[in-house]
This record gives structure tokens, sequence and C-alpha cells, in this order.
């Protein structure tokens, strides 16, 4: 049985540019929407593994925005955000960075992000 | 943990570090697994579910097959298609590498026999692991961390499965050893895989290495054999010792030592690797030399650097239950996949220091699955089959 991977449309999107950066997070503000941002590189293996599985996670996950940057594309991003290894996610409210994990580990970052979404949710309520 | 630092090299020797699985551009890779029904396995995908679980999820299979590069996947698609329904742990950044192993760190394969126009190392693999699973190999992305090979049934561990196995093929590989220093790494600033390599004979034919001076860093006998081998290619072969005698045969070493293309720098070691401004940086230009005695540094213009400074099995998992030789491969009978244990079975470069290639990994893979089939009949577990 073959399973879904990358015949379902991503949902996970690819920010190439500071002005990209830049439109989806205040776009993100805007709409009050949480970020979960995918530092990566393509030369990092550890990072370029975690693709599909942030893909998963942008599919579990259908209220939060889901960027990837690649920190040789954007660099303006990756210093704003001191990005200082690859995989880094950083997950954002509001602009700001509320929580950050450095290294490909996908049960730790998919509890973090379980975590981040509840205490938005509490907020809302 | 595993994650690369921004702008330097990576440490190319982490051990069971617990990595994803590289994504590649084959869709079979996130079509992953293979699930029976029932069963939950660990894929690219479903990983999260079965890490909650507090308990050892335990699987049943004939066959056990550890491993993800060429003798795995070989050793898989003859076990599925002779309906042994075969379990294949492939690992989750195993050893430092991707599932799919050592190909996975290499680009172009030019002399695997049947591309004629090369093929990329990454999709070598994945096609490989797609065969396995056309026909029902069950594909678990984890790495082994212990087995048992003291009874019958053999028990093989992973941090959140058991699997349970009438026989087992060993096919975990060996990684090249490599050297750490300003340069040697991959990414921005590092020229692994463009100048630097760890196999003259996978890499030496490259363009790039073509009249031109070319390193090698070794004093055994792969590194006399390798420099001779790369002559054929280089304009000039220097071999970077750090000590003032090789270890290497006395043979190996003459035919090193009297080859007019060959120049030794004894007490010697790298200290940097730069690039080439003609090609804007973008290949192995020259390495930083030091002289462990006096302490100098000097320019070395080379367009290649070859690491022979050995290899290493992944076999520490094992924990003595396999005889192994002194430099840690499984010993194996000659001219068999058998090893010390009756119904384990060693393939590719786990239990080969000799030829290291994908073409004999692949065979002994093949070998070994034949073996274990055999093994199965004798023990009565495989069901009636014509032959």
């Amino acid at each position: 049985m073959e399973g879904l991977g990358q015949q379902n449309k991503t949902r996970v999107v690819k920010v190439d540019s500071l002005e990209s950066w830049d439109f989806y997070v205040t776009q993100a503000i805007n709409q009050g929407t949480p970020i979960v941002i995918h530092f990566t590189a393509a030369w990092c293996i550890p990072s370029v593994a975690m693709n599909p599985f942030f893909e998963e996670l942008a599919s579990s996950f259908p209220d939060v925005l889901f960027l990837t940057v690649d920190v040789d594309e954007v660099k303006e991003a990756a210093t704003k955000l001191e990005i200082k290894a690859m995989p880094t996610f950083v997950l954002m409210k509001n602009g700001a960075p509320v929580d950050k994990l450095v290294g490909a580990n996908p049960e730790e970052i998919r509890k973090r992000i379980d975590g981040f979404v509840q205490s938005i949710r509490v907020h809302v309520a | 943990m595993s994650y690369c630092p921004k702008n330097n090299l990576l440490n190319l020797l982490r051990r069971g570090s617990k990595f994803f699985r590289k994504a590649s551009n084959s869709a079979a890779l996130t079509a992953a697994p293979t699930s029976t029904p029932g069963q939950a396995t660990s894929s690219a995908t479903g990983i999260s579910s079965t890490l909650a679980m507090d308990d050892l999820h335990i699987l049943k299979t004939r066959l056990c097959i550890i491993g993800s590069g060429p003798a795995a996947h070989t050793a898989a698609i003859y076990a599925s298609r002779a309906e042994l329904k075969p379990i294949l742990l492939e690992g989750w950044m195993a050893n430092g590498i991707a599932p799919g192993g050592q190909l996975t760190t290499t680009t172009d394969v030019e002399n695997f026999p049947g591309f004629p126009d090369g093929i990329n190392g990454i999709e070598l693999m994945d096609r490989c692991r797609k065969q396995s699973l056309r026909f029902g190999t069950q594909i678990l992305t984890e790495t082994v961390n212990k087995v048992d090979f003291s009874t019958t049934p053999f028990k093989v561990f992973t941090d959140s499965k058991a699997v349970i196995a009438d026989s087992i093929i060993v096919a975990t590989g060996a990684v090249a050893k490599r050297l750490d220093f300003p340069g040697s790494g991959e990414g921005p600033g590092g020229f692994w895989n463009r100048g630097i390599s760890a196999c003259a004979v996978c890499d030496g034919a490259a363009p790039i290495f073509r009249n031109k001076p070319l390193a090698v860093i070794g004093g055994g006998d792969s590194a006399m054999e390798e420099a001779t081998f790369l002559t054929k290619y280089g304009s000039i072969v220097y071999i970077i010792h750090r000590r003032d005698t090789f270890r290497a045969s006395k043979i190996m070493q003459q035919r090193a030592l009297t080859n007019p293309k060959i120049q030794v720098l004894w007490n010697s070691a790298i200290v940097g690797a730069y690039g080439d401004e003609n090609t804007n940086n973008r290949v192995l230009g020259g390495l930083k030399v030091k002289n462990v005695l006096s302490g100098e540094v000097s320019d070395l213009k080379v367009s290649g650097l070859f690491f022979a400074i050995g290899h290493e099995p992944a076999t520490k998992f094992l924990d003595g239950q396999l005889e192994l030789d002194s430099g840690g491969y499984v010993v194996t009978r000659p001219g068999t996949t058998l090893t010390s244990v009756h119904g384990v079975f060693a393939a590719g470069d786990v239990q080969d220091k000799k030829y290291r290639q994908a073409v004999t990994a692949a065979g002994t893979g093949c070998m070994a699955a034949l073996e274990a089939e055999h093994y199965l009949q004798e023990i009565g577990l495989q069901e009636g089959k014509t032959d």
C-alpha cells in the first residue's frame, strides 16, 4: 500500500526571498496565524531529511502557517532570527519567536507544535 | 540529535545519532511502507505514533535484514520474491549516513553496470528501495541498537521495536574514515565531493582530476594502492603521511615509492583545504600542509585529495555476538555469507574489506538471501515450494 507522500499538494510554503518572507510574516500577524518555520540548507542532510516530516506536520495543523527557508537563499531572515545551525525550527506568534528547536528530532518538534497550538487555543478561548 | 553548524564542517564520524531519512527526488520514499493492517510500522510518515508507546512493539518475521545499501536491498528483493516476507531495518541516520548507505554520500556512479550514462548515488538507492518494496519487503526506518543471537529465534531491537526473526542478514556496511579540518566537509567552504573523496577507485577517473596534481592521505596498503591507481589520471600524486614510515606491506610500499609520479610528504598533516580561484573556489585548489616536526605550514596545490586512512565497519551494535576480524569486519566463510552463528548471514561491506564496491555488495546480498532461504527450508519453516 503506497502512502500519501508527495502525491498530495504541499501545505508548506517555500520562502525564497526577503520580500516573500516579509509578506508572509506580515500576513500572519494580520490574520493572527501562528507560524512554524523550518530553516534549512540544501547541503545539510539532517535538515533536508526533515522535509517530508515537515510536510506531514503541515497537514496535521491546518490552522498554522508552515514556512521553509533556505538560509543561503534568504540570509537576512536567518540572521534576523539568529540561526546558527540547520535545521532550526522557529515557532512564531504575532511576529515574535516564542520557541526555537535546533536539530532533526521529529518527535520533539511535533510535541512543541502541539504545545504551541494548545497554548494559543487557550488564549483565544 | 543532528544538525549542521551554519558556517563550517560536519563532524563526519557521528555515531548512533538519530536523524530522519534524507528526502530525495523520488516519490517512492515517502510512499513508504508496507504496513500490514494491525501493525504500526515506523515509516517516514508514521514514526510519531509508534514513538509514543512505552513498550516495545513486537514484530515477527522469517528473515530480518539490517542495513539499507545495495547488499541489504538486493537481499530484500530476492527474499521477498521468495515469499520470505522480510523486514528490513534501514536505520534512522545510523552511523551518520542516510538510509541507502555510502552511495548516498557520492554523486555520480559511473561504474555500476547497466547505467551507461551513469546514475546519481541517491537515485540508485531510491530505485533499490522501490524494488524491495515492490515485492513486499516491510521497511522500517529505525536504527538497530541491540541484537540477541544467543538463542533462536533471534531478536533485533530498536528504540521502539523488537523484531523476532528466524534468520538474519547483517548488511550494515562500513564507513570510509575521513579527517576533519577546515574545508573538508560539505556545504559552502567545504570541498567534499568537490575535490575531496574517500575512494580513488570510485572517483579517480573524474574530469576534475585529469592531469592535475592529486594527493592521498594515509600510510597503509590502501593508501599505496590508491596513490598508484591515481597516477593513471593525475599529473603527480603526493602521499601525505603523518609519520616517517609507512605501515603498508613492503611490496606495496616499494610499488609506490618507485613510481616516478608519486612523491611522499613525510611527517605531514593537512590543516586546511581551499578553493581554486580559477573556478571561483567551487572546486578544491590546494591544501595547507603542516610539517608535524617543524610546525611549518606550506601550500600544496592539488585538485584532488583522497582519504585512504581506513574503513570502519558498522559492527559495534553486535556487541561481540558475531565473530569479527581484527579490523572489526564480520568473519564469513570464504565464498559464502555464513557467519559464526548458524542462521545469521553477512553481506556487503560489513564483511568485505577487499572489494568494497556497490556491485560486489549487491552480489553478496543475493548470496545471503539464497543462503537464508536454504537455511529456513532446513529448519522447516519455509512453506513447500517447488524448486
